[in-house]
C-alpha cells in the first residue's frame, strides 16, 4: 500500500505523456481534411495555394501536418520542407533506402489519392519516424499531406522501458512495483532521455554545419534550435 | 572489563565493515544496471547515470525509513 502512490503518479504521468504526444500528432483523417482543402486552393489559384503552403500562418500547417507539393513533369518540389525545396522529389529515399519519392511521382493520378509509406523526420526534427501520406495528382502538379505513424515508433519506446525494467528487476534484483523499482526506472529513464536529448541536438548541429551556417551565428542558433527546416 | 571493550570494538569493526560491503554491492549493481541500459562504461554518461541512479536509490531508500 506504501507503493501505491507512486505507482499511480507514474502511469498517470505516462498516461498524460501519451495523451500530450497524440495531440500534437495529426492523425489520418486530419491528414485527408488538409489534402482536400490544398486541392481546393490549388484548383481556384495554383500559383497563390503554392506559396500559401509554405507560410507558417497561410492555413496550412497543423502542427506536423503540412502540406507538399511536386511538378509531375519535372518533379521538382514546389512546396514542403525547405531543405528539400527545388530537388527532384524522384530522388528522395528513406533511411530504409526506399524510393518514396519516385513511387509519389509515379503514382500519382489525377482524381485518385494514392497512399505511399516511408520514414521520415517531423518538423524540427531528424529523427526518421514512420509516415503515411496521401497524394493527389491535380494537373500539371501533386499535392500530399502525410501524418506520422505514432503506434509504428511504439516498438522503440517499449524496448527501452523492457531494458529499464530487465535492469532494474533482474541486474538491480529489485521487487517490480517497490518504490526502491519505481526509483530505478525513474532514474534510468531520465539519464536515457537526456542522453536521447543530447544525441538529438548534436545531430541537429552537425546538420546545421553540413548547411554551411556558422557556429556562433544567430542563425546557426536558430538552426541549432529548431532544426534546418527539414 | 577491557574483554568487553574489545569484543565491543570488534562488533563495531564488523558492522562498519558490513555497511562498506553493502555500498559496494549496491555502487557496483548500480554499474551493471546503467550497462545493461546500453550506456558505455567509459563514458562521462555512464558515471552520471551511476551516481544518478545510486543516489536516488539511496534517497528512496532512507525516506521510506524516515
Amino acid at each position: 500500500m506504501k507503493t501505491f502512490p507512486p505507482v499511480v503518479a507514474l502511469v498517470g504521468a505516462l498516461s498524460f505523456g501519451n495523451a500530450a504526444s497524440a495531440q500534437q500528432s495529426g492523425t489520418a483523417d486530419q491528414a485527408k481534411a488538409l489534402l482536400a482543402k490544398a486541392a481546393t486552393a490549388v484548383r481556384a489559384d495554383k500559383a497563390g495555394a503554392l506559396a500559401k503552403f509554405d507560410e507558417p500562418n497561410g492555413g496550412f500547417k497543423d502542427r506536423d501536418l503540412y502540406v507538399f507539393c511536386f511538378d509531375r513533369k519535372a518533379g521538382t518540389l514546389l512546396a514542403g520542407p525547405p531543405t528539400l525545396k527545388g530537388k527532384d522529389v524522384r530522388t528522395l529515399k528513406d533511411t530504409t533506402g526506399k524510393m518514396f519519392g519516385q513511387e509519389m511521382f509515379t503514382n500519382a493520378k489525377d482524381g485518385d489519392i494514392v497512399i505511399v509509406d516511408y520514414m521520415f523526420p517531423k518538423p524540427n526534427s531528424i529523427t526518421p519516424v514512420a509516415k503515411e501520406s496521401f497524394i493527389e495528382g491535380l494537373g500539371d502538379v501533386a499535392c500530399g499531406v502525410g501524418y506520422y505513424n505514432s503506434t509504428a515508433q511504439a516498438p522503440r519506446e517499449l524496448s527501452r522501458l523492457a531494458s529499464e525494467r530487465h535492469a532494474c528487476a533482474v541486474v538491480m534484483g529489485l521487487h517490480e512495483a517497490g518504490s526502491l523499482y519505481l526509483a530505478c526506472i525513474r532514474s534510468l529513464d531520465q539519464t536515457l532521455s537526456r542522453l536521447d536529448q543530447a544525441r538529438q541536438a548534436s545531430a541537429l548541429r552537425n546538420l546545421c554545419v553540413q548547411e554551411r551556417l556558422r557556429p556562433g551565428t544567430p542563425s546557426f542558433a536558430a538552426c541549432a534550435e529548431n532544426g534546418p527546416g527539414l | 572489563m577491557p574483554r568487553i571493550a574489545l569484543i565491543c570494538c570488534f562488533a563495531a569493526l564488523l558492522g562498519s565493515c558490513g555497511t562498506q560491503t553493502v555500498q559496494q554491492t549496491d555502487w557496483a549493481r548500480a554499474r551493471l544496471a546503467c550497462a545493461d541500459v546500453g550506456i558505455d562504461p567509459g563514458s562521462s554518461a555512464f558515471d552520471q547515470c551511476v551516481f544518478d541512479l545510486y543516489y536516488s536509490l539511496w534517497n528512496e531508500q532512507n525516506t521510506a525509513e524516515r
